[in-house]
Formats: structure tokens, C-alpha cells, sequence
């Protein structure tokens, strides 16, 4: 499930950087979206019990 | 719209963790919730999902260049793979309450369809962001202000797209 987290995480940023293009956006930007991701994965990983 | 989208997947996460709590609380009844979701269905939903916010990017890159009916034809694409994600998600919830699964059935299945039919609306309002986006590009002549209305209905079409990617995992894989 941690796997499938990561792998989750790692689309998650491809759509981030790619599809909404914020490999080319201010750095404030990809900053407070690059914490969402791991953030949110993060938290999942942590929150998740098996 | 990069302050509510912001915003808006801000909320999602709470969401996210919310789910994550109670299932702590009662990880069996979550597995088997899990474990029953179409797991099929719901992987097809993610795969229409990133084709249209594929299309979706394809359509914003090629709006910035010479005007082309390629744009509206690719919003139009997005626009049908939402319509089949939507008719994806009324097949499912239509087999899990022909199974007597409903909202009130336990809490995993309260979270279920509380957080899809949530994603669910924000498809919708894409669908007819898109439509918009359609409507406007086939006029082949842009003025400023489209141009931000077509950047804005990208991202928003892409975070509709990237939450779904972790509710999938989160309700349908989480066995």
C-alpha cells in the first residue's frame, strides 16, 4: 500500500509539473504545490494502518 | 482560479485525512469496503481521466499559437472522456445499490459515495468548463481574456484529474 502511495504521489506531481506546466511557473507556486504532494503523501503513508 | 484550486485541494487533503482517521478506527470494515469496490471501473476512470487532461494540455499548448481547429476538437475529446467517466460512475453507484449498498450502509461506504459524488460535481462543472472552452476556441480568434479563461479551465480540469488519482487509491486499492 506504501508503494501504492508513492506511485500515486509520483503521478500527482507529473500532472503538476507537466499538464499544469508548473515546472515553468514561479518558484512560489511549484513551491506550495511540491508541499502538497509530499505533504499529502506524507500524511497518507503515516495516517495509513493496516 | 490558482487560489481556489489551491483552496480547493487544501480541502481535499482535510478530506483525505479524515478518511484516513476513521479508517484507523475500523480498518476491517474499511478493507472489506475496499475490496468490494469495482476496482475495474474505477481504474478505467483514472486512465479517462489522464487521457482528458492530456487532451486538455495539448489543447492549452496549441491555443498560445496560431488560432486552429485542433483546439476546440481537443477540448471537445476531454469532454467526451469526462462525460464516460461520469457514465463509469452512475453504472457503479447504479451496482452498489442494486446490491442494497447505500450512503447509510457503514462508515466506509458513507465516505464512498460522499467523496466521489463530491469529485463527481467538480466533473461536471469541468465538463461545462470545457464545453465553454469549445464554444470560445471555435471562434479561432482569441482576445486576452479567453486566453486566461483557457489557462484557468486547464488547471482546473488537472486538479479535478490529480485528486481522482488519489481517491482511487485511497478507497479503491486500500485493501
Amino acid at each position: 500500500m506504501v508503494g501504492l502511495i508513492v506511485v500515486a504521489c509520483i503521478k500527482v506531481r507529473l500532472v503538476i509539473l507537466h499538464f499544469m506546466e508548473i515546472k515553468e511557473a514561479p518558484l512560489l507556486l511549484r513551491g506550495v504545490l511540491e508541499v502538497w504532494v509530499v505533504g499529502v503523501g506524507v500524511m497518507l503513508v503515516v495516517m495509513y494502518k493496516v | 482560479m490558482w487560489i481556489f484550486v489551491i483552496g480547493d485541494m487544501a480541502i481535499f487533503a482535510v478530506l483525505f485525512a479524515v478518511f484516513l482517521h476513521y479508517r484507523a478506527l475500523d480498518v476491517a470494515t474499511f478493507q472489506l469496503g475496499s475490496a468490494s469496490t469495482n476496482q475495474v471501473l474505477g481504474a478505467l476512470n483514472t486512465v479517462l481521466l489522464l487521457t482528458s487532461s492530456w487532451l486538455v494540455a495539448g489543447a492549452v499548448k496549441l491555443s498560445r499559437g496560431t488560432p486552429t481547429p485542433a483546439v476546440p476538437r481537443l477540448f471537445g475529446g476531454a469532454m467526451l472522456c469526462g462525460t464516460a467517466f461520469g457514465v463509469v460512475k452512475v453504472i457503479e453507484y447504479t451496482e452498489k445499490i442494486g446490491e442494497g449498498i447505500s450512503v447509510w450502509t457503514n462508515d466506509f461506504f458513507m465516505f464512498y459515495f460522499v467523496l466521489t459524488s463530491v469529485h463527481f460535481l467538480h466533473v461536471v462543472i469541468g465538463i461545462g468548463f470545457l464545453g465553454f472552452l469549445v464554444f470560445r476556441t471555435r471562434s479561432l480568434v482569441l482576445a486576452d481574456n479567453d486566453r486566461s479563461t483557457i489557462e484557468a479551465g486547464g488547471v482546473y480540469w488537472h486538479m479535478v484529474d490529480l485528486l481522482w488519482i488519489v481517491l482511487f487509491v485511497l478507497l479503491y486499492l486500500a485493501v
